[in-house]
């Protein structure tokens, strides 16, 4: 006579099942952060090779050494996003023969989580180069 | 009605749709971040080979650098000259043959091309262009070949030609006032007509051999040419002539550089045709006005 009930095999799919449910709903939010993290850092990309690009844009006679920040108003989409664009003379160990070239830096912060994320790029800006 | 066994196939289809989603959503987040990474790196390795190619535009002879702060690096060569010396080094054209032909981006109406036939790089001063004792550096032919016109248009151009070189004492100029067989100007201009009915080189209207003096031979500096009277942009191009080498090839007009910045796993590329410096649109005008120039 067979008795009404719950086998074995129906009780280990039951965990099983939950098993993967649960493990998936635990990464969830994980893989949404990653996404978010991408997301930002591309923004960030994109923001960095745009305040690059300005600065490449300007005559080389009227890239003054400084320390400004980026305006881009796309910053304020990033999570306490800020950015600095650096122009400073290139260093004499790299320019032995103080050639007319600029060392050009960009660096955009923003936090993740509360944890900081920087991209920066780095460039030469030099007297009659590209786009001078 | 038996129903055992029912639970068991909605508990495995609900698994199938939320493994499903769950994948999908992990997959797409790895593949994001693993895409903004790789793109930034393409930023950083783009900028570090522009920044190569800066330096080297400063100083010939610079093959890398390195920008440690984000991980980009980047090779600089300095790849050929442009048009090359048949059986130079890097040169596809063997000893024994003509040089290529050299093209120019098309003109628009009244836009100069620039020919350098003395070397631009002969630093000695001497005149004619030396490149060491004895050693002539620019072309020394009596003869040059010269293309313009694009031969899939009815657009009819005429071409002028400046010829600039040094006839032992001072700078002399030389002209040719090149027309279309059929152009039949409203206006006539005395130019002096050519066949224009293809060429030796594809897609070229009209050609014209120009031939030099054993004097102009002897001290050719640049020629210049102009087109007239086309409604569009229309090529241009001129070939040495003969076989021998550096004495039968015009000298380079510009130089080829290549940076390939680094980044990761991540290459960009950047290569400038760096053309040699050209006397400006105005100079024919200035320099060899027919009286005195008034301020």
């Amino acid at each position: 006579m067979r008795e009404k009930g719950v086998s074995l095999i129906e009780s280990l799919l039951v965990v099983v099942i939950i098993s993967v449910i649960v493990l998936l709903m635990a990464n969830l939010p994980n893989a949404m952060g990653l996404i978010q993290k991408s997301k930002h850092l591309s923004l960030a990309r994109e923001i960095a090779a745009k305040a690059l690009e300005d600065k490449r844009s300007i005559s080389y006679a009227n890239l003054v050494d400084d320390t400004t920040p980026v305006s881009d108003p796309r910053i304020n989409l990033l999570p306490q996003g800020t950015g600095l664009s650096i122009v400073e003379p290139c260093n004499l160990l790299i320019c032995t023969n103080s050639e007319n070239i600029k060392y050009v830096k960009v660096t955009i912060t923003w936090k993740e989580n509360n944890k900081p994320q920087t991209v920066t790029l780095s460039t030469f800006i030099g007297e009659g180069g590209l786009n001078q | 009605m038996n129903k055992k066994g029912q639970i068991i196939l909605v508990l495995i289809l609900v698994m199938t749709i939320a493994l499903a989603i769950g994948l999908s959503v992990i997959q797409k987040s790895l593949v994001d971040v693993s895409t903004s990474t790789k793109v930034e790196q393409s930023s950083r390795a783009f900028s570090a080979a522009e920044a190569g190619i800066e330096r080297v535009l400063q100083q010939a002879g610079i093959t890398d650098i390195a920008f440690p702060e984000n991980d980009s690096a980047a090779q600089i060569a300095d790849t050929g000259l442009i048009p090359c010396i048949p059986g130079s080094i890097g040169c596809a054209q063997g000893v024994g043959t003509q040089q290529a032909v050299l093209e120019y981006p098309p003109l628009s109406k009244e836009e100069i091309a620039h020919i350098w036939l003395a070397d631009y790089r002969s630093t000695t001063g001497s005149l004619p262009p030396n490149c060491g004792p004895n050693i002539k550096c620019h072309y020394i032919q009596n003869s040059l070949d010269v293309f313009w016109g694009n031969n899939s248009t009815d657009d009819k151009a005429a071409l002028e030609l400046t010829l600039v070189y040094f006839d032992g004492s001072k700078y002399t100029s030389k002209k040719w006032y090149l027309d279309h067989q059929s152009a039949n100007r409203n206006v006539p201009n005395n130019f002096e007509t050519v066949p224009c009915n293809g060429t030796t080189l594809a897609g070229y209207q009209c050609t014209k051999r120009l031939n030099f003096s054993a004097q102009e031979a002897n001290g050719l500096i640049l020629l210049r040419a102009r087109l007239l009277y086309n409604s569009f942009s229309q090529p241009f191009a001129v070939q040495a002539i003969g076989t021998c080498g550096v004495d039968c090839s015009l000298p380079p007009q510009a130089r080829v550089l290549e940076s390939v910045g680094t980044s990761g796993e991540t290459q960009r590329k950047v290569r400038v045709f760096q053309l040699y410096k050209v006397v400006p649109h105005w100079f024919d005008y200035a320099i060899f006005s027919a009286g005195d120039i008034s301020k």
